[in-house]
């Protein structure tokens, strides 16, 4: 008896991989594709499936889309690897241009101006100050999209505590914002006021905003900077302090990810992300929610008048199997790929139409909670500079890892303020140093 | 009294009994959330664990579902297979040669295997990438199988297997004239039956566990074995418990279920590997 | 025979012998032997960017000083050096203590082995998974039990003081299996009749297992010892899927260290030189164990 059954679970064994065989089809020769690689959490996503069969209808270039495993961090770590190795793939889309630039140092893209001028594009006047270009006056990439940051709220939870709605045309300060989040807590229904995850930029997103340089002339680390400690104490204040901000140690017990808002923001009053958040908050499918949300703008420490806004990059591997058909690609995923994913487009300037078609579509969504004017004045006509999330400049991935990793030890009561200063100076500098 | 004695060691003895049954399951109580959680909808997974629920299958559609989950069965499948198959092609001849034949330099090239096995892959993780990457090996199943071929483990195994074959058995062998490669083949092989079990059963183990190795040296999605491909179902985050337990459930239970059909095998090759001392 | 001229059938022997082992040392030197090498290599070369990634500029021991001068790299070491501690300690006391249980029949002993041996066939990965559900000190199972007398109970992965070893515990819960099952295979190995003169001559039990079994599993002990050193290092895996290194930089073993330098930041060199360091140590900590095992076998 055990016998015929571990044969019986043998041949089953043994039999499966000729299924597999079976299961993975290969494209035909002669068919024109493009290959690229995306975050796990891409892959399952409706939007970046329906963008890349648009892409497919309108061209006839077959989009190969090879997901990395794990979370994004792995993704851009992965990449690099895989970059490393000479990857042929196709298509490489940078978030934010931490990574955008250590990859155009390394020589992994191909320069753009010639190609794109070649198609008489003038890919300058476009994008403006969203083209990244660089010290030799060329660009490596088109940027795709770009994020704003924002607040979201619950409305639901600001009438229960008789809070009147954050303005959309109105600035405010983060001293405005804790005001708000503290009227909105209430510890005995489990409800905080305030929601923004426990890593950069929000850890200390005023300085970010207030452009607190993280280096000194030397290239030397310059975390340790009286602005910088106080934005640290403003998220400590409203973690243990007021106790209007979720702390750190349930965040992490929550093993909250980068959907958490869209899933748990029934008890969450407020939370700081960018534009691109709209997408989940919409989504009843995969998002079921029985909350009202708002938006609102960023706050800004007071005298400074900066929301964070990154862009998105697609660049050509120098490798690149189908180089022609990845021009193709990383030029219509420009005009196209904010269209579908919700965003805001990376032009210079936004036309009336291109207002409605980003904003339209998200406001018509959100079946009513939100208009194409609240976007538009939380996210673009908002009257603030734009600043970057992102810690550039040697070591930068090294710098913006060992920084969240020092902090969230000090917002759980690890290790007093100066021992994590003391700690995030002297490791970034060891880092920096091993790059000489 | 006798009579009082024996009671009183009864009842030790079945106390003893119950203690060990109870660790037992609490040692095995981590599968049993797994595979009980992975039945049930997001919003039940922290219930307790007797709670009544009724089961879905969602979690399992969308794990068994994934375009490429045939892949990454069918690569692991293939690699074990084929590594299997060459580890003993080229371990059985290594082993005799080892067991039953002088021939000079026999015990430095053994001493340098050794050697190698006290270093931990960990350690040279970086020069393998590198090395592989050189010789344009990544991103295929054989990055994996062609390492694996050459496992020092197995050829003691199989070498402390061969030495305990009686010597009078290959002498008369060698006096009927048959050479080595003969007596290999028609008397060593047709005995190391546990032995080969233990080999096929260890690799088994061994290579659908391995995580390191495939998710620093594979990079498709559809090349991917299973073990790393889990990490895909971690793209949610802490959010969906249910659905990573059902891919773990998926990734676990075959090899359980051929461990414990196996299980002679797996005690007999641990003992009768070099581990004796 | 003389050495230096060896008979006709011995020098075919010694041909046959080299081919035979020809497919396994070839297979071994090029795809096991040369990466190690390789990696020394490495370790001198200028290869610390993305941009100097195929480098082969002579560095000098400048990747060895900068690892050294590294303090993430020391705090790291000191993590894996008290993972194994806790892990190697664990596993052989715990894996004894089952395995002399285990001698003694009980009803259903081969169920309950079978219950015992079972994770160390399933993979890290998988289990990290269900221990991070089992282990949310919010919502999860193990707290419950603190939840009934009202306190949320420990941290676990959260907590900077019990990460480590909590992860370490689940590597022991996982590799338990292979140090029970060779201790059984070696008590079953010692005659009865050693037991039989034990008990006459009225030896208890703790002195049965300290005269007469331990001697005569002395040698399984010492080798045990040694792959549960070497294994104690391997825990990349462990660390990855149970804590990542977290909170803080509180569970960062070496191992992680190295994977991080070399693939996330692209410094191959200071990367392969923290790789060449941490396996002289684990072979220098492996001889220390040779030199102890031998003086103690000889004193038996």
């Amino acid at each position: 008896m055990k016998k015929i059954a571990l044969v019986a679970i043998l041949a089953l064994l043994i039999a499966l991989p000729a299924f597999a065989g079976g299961s993975s089809e290969k494209s035909a020769s002669d068919e024109r594709v493009v290959t690229t690689v995306c975050r796990a959490s891409y892959a399952n996503e409706v939007w970046y499936n329906e963008m890349n069969k648009a892409f497919e209808e309108e061209t006839g270039i077959h989009v190969i889309v090879q997901p990395t495993p794990g979370n994004d961090e792995d993704h851009d770590a992965k990449v690099n690897i895989d970059l490393t190795a000479g990857s042929k793939i196709d298509v490489i889309p940078s978030l934010g241009p931490r990574y955008y630039a250590a990859r155009v140092e390394a020589g992994f893209f191909v320069p753009l101006r010639e190609l794109v001028e070649g198609r008489g594009i003038n890919a300058d006047e476009i994008y403006g100050a969203n083209l990244p270009v660089e010290e030799d006056g060329d660009y490596y990439a088109l940027p795709s999209k770009i994020e704003a940051y924002c607040i979201f709220y619950n409305k639901d939870l600001f009438d229960k505590a008789g809070v009147p709605y954050p303005s959309t045309t109105e600035p405010w300060t983060w001293e405005d914002y804790k005001e708000t989040a503290i009227a909105l807590t209430d510890a005995s229904a489990g409800v905080y006021g305030s929601f923004m995850n426990a890593e950069n930029p929000w850890l200390i997103i005023a300085t970010v905003q207030q452009e607190d340089p993280f280096y000194k002339e030397d290239g030397t680390c310059n975390f340790d900077t009286p602005l910088r400690r106080e934005a640290i104490e403003y998220y400590y204040d409203m973690t243990k302090v007021s106790k209007c901000q979720m702390p750190v140690d349930e965040i992490m017990n929550e093993n909250v990810s980068w959907n958490y808002y869209a899933m748990a923001g029934d008890h969450l009053a407020m939370y700081s992300q960018g534009n691109w958040f709209t997408r989940l908050l919409n989504s009843q499918e995969d998002y079921p929610r029985d909350w009202r949300y708002g938006i609102a703008r960023t706050p800004a420490p007071e005298g400074y008048n900066n929301n964070i806004v990154s862009a998105a990059y697609n660049s050509i591997n120098v490798n690149a199997e189908h180089p022609e058909e990845a021009l193709e690609y990383v030029l219509w995923l420009a005009d196209n790929q904010w269209k579908f994913e919700g965003g805001i487009p990376a032009y210079a300037t936004m036309t009336e139409e291109d207002r409605q078609t980003a904003f339209g579509s998200i406001a018509e969504a959100s079946d009513g909670q939100i208009t194409v004017d609240d976007l538009y004045n939380c996210l673009v006509n908002n009257g603030m500079g734009a600043v970057q999330s992102d810690i550039i400049g040697t070591a930068a991935d090294e710098y913006n890892r060992i920084a969240n990793e020092e902090l969230q030890a000090y917002f759980l009561d690890l290790q007093d303020l100066d021992t994590t200063m003391g700690n995030i100076t002297r490791r970034v500098n060891e880092a920096i140093q091993s790059y000489e | 009294m006798p009579g009082k004695t024996i009671e009183k060691k009864n009842i030790g003895h079945q106390v003893f009994t119950v203690v060990m049954w109870a660790v037992g399951i609490l040692m095995v109580m981590p599968f049993v959330m797994m595979v009980v959680i992975s039945f049930r909808t997001q919003g039940e997974a922290y219930d307790p664990i007797f709670a009544p629920f009724t089961p879905i299958l969602r979690n399992y559609e969308q794990v068994l579902g994934h375009v490429n989950f045939l892949d990454w069965y069918g690569n692991t499948f293939k690699t074990v297979i084929i590594t299997i198959l060459i580890r003993l092609a080229v371990t059985l001849p290594a082993s005799y040669a080892f067991s039953r034949i002088q021939f000079r330099g026999s015990r430095l090239i053994m001493a340098v295997l050794m050697a190698t096995l006290m270093v931990p892959g960990e350690t040279t993780m970086v020069p393998r990438y590198l090395y592989f990457s050189n010789i344009h090996l990544l991103d295929s199943i054989w990055v994996i199988i062609l390492p694996e071929i050459s496992e020092v483990f197995y050829l003691m195994l199989m070498s402390e297997f061969f030495r305990s074959i009686p010597e009078d058995l290959s002498e008369a062998a060698k006096i009927d004239g048959l050479g080595h490669l003969k007596i290999l083949l028609t008397i060593f092989i047709p005995l190391s039956g546990p032995a080969i079990a233990t080999t096929v059963l260890f690799s088994f183990i061994n290579i659908w566990n391995n995580f390191l190795d495939p998710y620093l040296f594979i990079s498709s999605i559809d090349h991917q074995l299973i073990t790393p491909a889990l990490r895909f179902f971690q793209g949610r985050g802490g959010a969906d418990v249910p659905v990573q337990l059902a891919g773990a459930s998926v990734a676990t239970i075959p090899i359980i279920i051929l461990f414990i059909f196996t299980q002679k095998y797996f005690v007999a090759g641990v003992s009768s590997s070099g581990i004796k001392g | 025979m003389s050495k230096t001229r060896l008979s006709k059938s011995a020098r075919r022997d010694e041909r046959t012998a080299y081919l035979l082992i020809l497919p396994f040392v070839l297979a071994f030197a090029v795809f096991k032997l040369y990466p190690m090498l390789y990696g020394i290599l490495v370790s001198f070369w200028k290869r610390n960017s993305l941009r100097t990634r195929a480098s082969t500029d002579f560095a000098g021991l400048e990747n060895y000083i900068t690892a050294v001068k590294t303090s993430t790299v020391w705090t790291s070491f000191l993590h894996s050096i008290i993972f194994s501690v806790i892990y190697v300690v664990l596993v052989m006391i715990l894996g004894f203590i089952i395995a002399v249980l285990f001698n003694k029949k009980f009803k259903g002993r081969t169920a309950v082995r079978t219950m015992f041996y079972m994770p160390y066939v399933t993979n890290m990965i998988a289990v990290g998974i269900v221990f991070k559900y089992m282990l949310n000190p919010t919502h999860g199972p193990v707290n419950a039990l603190w939840r009934v007398f009202g306190s949320t109970g420990p941290q676990w992965f959260n907590s900077p003081m019990l990460a480590l070893p909590t992860a370490t515990v689940i590597a022991v819960w996982a590799a338990l299996a292979f140090v029970i099952i060779t201790i059984l295979a070696a008590l079953q190995d010692v005659p009865e009749e050693l037991f039989e003169v034990a008990e006459i001559e009225g030896a208890g039990r703790m002195q049965r297992i300290r005269y007469v079994i331990l001697p005569m599993i002395a040698p399984t002990l010492f080798m045990l010892l040694t792959i549960c050193i070497i294994n104690s290092f391997r825990n990349y895996t462990t660390i990855v899927a149970l804590t990542n290194g977290g909170p803080g930089t509180a569970s960062r073993v070496l191992s992680l260290q190295i994977y991080e330098d070399a693939f996330t930041y692209s410094k191959y060199g200071v990367a392969s030189a923290e790789g060449v360091l941490f396996a002289a140590f684990i072979i220098a900590v492996n001889a220390i164990v040779s030199k102890v095992r031998s003086r103690c076998l000889e004193r038996l």
